[in-house]
């Protein structure tokens, strides 16, 4: 019989990673002729006009009835949407960004990041670590860290005030990919990663270990919660000699950047696909 | 029937389904600049007559875009930021070569490259793809199973 369930995960892991092509060769851009900008025109000449003939009014008229000090709230403001993070108000409208494909080949494997995040530069010479182990873990530097990539929705500026040495900010996301050195990933994640059993001492929660598939590869998942309020949750899986993994932190000390949730940060691990 | 879908509720759902369905075209058609026409064609006839629905708008879409593709139609009254695509159509050849999913439909007639790709990819059920093809759900199944057949026949070859 033919194996349709799996041709279908084939289908949809191969054709996604397919490009597309820029924004701007696609994106609708509704055509106005030379008439109609001049009636617009016109139209909005107006209106400014009687805008700002009625605030001189209202101003004039302000300045005798109202208490010295007091603030002026001009009885109409021109209507803007409502727009919920990340969406954001452009022309009257909610306008989100489109989400963009991240693709890594030399390491094999893609990610979708939503429009308004980013890829960010760890500061030079920076290594992960394993927390209280830096000094004691020199087989974590390189050359075993083979690649890595952080992501952000965080503005540059923002994004520095909060990097500490060697630890993407809390709502971001750090890929890895590591020499696995012949380890498993729950080995892995039991010396090197978060839930390392001799440091995780920290919370009433404690390491939560399961498996899951994304998009047909098994993956490892832990997660570390802490009594100060973070969590740390990450993904191994294993590829070959490597060791991929996909970690994000949230705190709840840290204000996330608009729009960003769990579920953000989940949906960008789940949308990996492997080539 | 009267249609509700509104053009910014059209240009909305086409902003949407964008990704999913190019990829498809580029699937069945395997050339980025006839795929990226084909599918602003496919976004204009729903301009001027909207599916009656917004359920399943990546099947409408990706079968105008399909026939549009077939008959080479421009458009007409809406324009589009539109320039050649970055990437060339060899590019793409070379792309889906490389992929198990581009060798296997590489065997299949456009038409059974459409079907299956609206079926595997698009999640269609056979119903969905007659409906949108116009054609009798028999005829879908017959021509999904020779698409199989071949299919089959090509990963036998890999082996």
């Amino acid at each position: 019989m033919f194996p349709e369930l799996s041709i279908e995960r084939i289908f949809r892991r191969e054709l996604d990673s397919l490009p597309l092509p820029a924004e701007r060769l696609w994106v609708p851009n509704r055509q106005s002729g030379p008439s109609a900008i001049v009636a617009v025109s016109v139209v909005c000449a107006a209106l400014v006009l009687i805008i700002a003939a009625a605030g001189l009014v209202r101003d004039a008229s302000g300045a005798a009835t109202e208490p010295r000090g007091a603030v002026s709230t001009p009885t109409s403001l021109p209507s803007r949407p409502t727009c919920a993070p990340p969406a954001f108000g452009a022309n009257g409208r909610c306008v989100t960004f489109l989400p963009n494909a991240v693709r890594n080949p030399a390491q094999g494997y893609n990610l979708t990041i939503p429009g308004e995040w980013r890829e960010t530069q760890m500061p030079p010479g920076t290594e992960p670590v394993v927390p209280d182990r830096q000094s004691a873990s020199p087989s974590l530097t390189a050359p075993f860290l083979l690649d890595r990539h952080v992501f952000t929705a965080r503005p540059a500026q923002e994004w520095v005030s909060l990097t500490t040495v060697n630890v993407a900010p809390a709502w971001d996301l750090d890929v890895q990919v590591w020499d696995r050195q012949g380890r498993s990933a729950q080995e892995w994640s039991l010396t090197f990663g978060p839930c390392d059993h001799t440091t995780v001492n920290y919370g009433p929660v404690g390491c939560v270990e399961r498996t899951e598939t994304i998009r047909g590869v098994s993956a490892l998942a832990t997660t570390v919660s802490s009594i100060s309020g973070y969590q740390a949750t990450s993904y191994y899986i294993e590829r070959g000699d490597q060791m991929l993994i996909l970690r994000y932190w949230t705190d709840r000390n840290t204000p996330p950047p608009a729009g960003v949730t769990n579920a953000t940060l989940e949906g960008i691990v789940h949308s990996i696909g492997l080539v | 029937m009267a249609t509700t879908i509104t053009t910014e509720r059209w240009e909305q759902l086409y902003r949407q389904e964008f990704a999913r369905v190019y990829r498809a075209l580029l699937a069945v058609l395997r050339d980025p600049d006839r795929a990226l026409d084909a599918l602003q064609d496919a976004f204009v006839s729903g301009l001027r007559k909207p599916p009656a629905e917004d359920a399943d708008l990546a099947g409408w879409l990706f079968v105008v875009a399909v026939r549009s593709g077939r008959r080479g139609l421009r458009r007409p009254f809406l324009r589009l930021d539109h320039a050649r695509s970055l990437i060339s159509k060899d590019e793409i050849d070379a792309l889906l070569d490389r992929m198990e999913v581009g060798r296997l439909l590489d065997g299949l007639t456009e038409r059974q490259r459409a079907m299956v790709v609206a079926q595997f990819y698009l999640g269609l059920d056979h119903r969905d793809i007659a409906r949108h093809f116009g054609v009798k759900t028999g005829t879908v199944s017959a021509t999904l199973a020779q698409a199989k057949a071949r299919m089959r026949a090509e990963v036998r070859n890999v082996s």
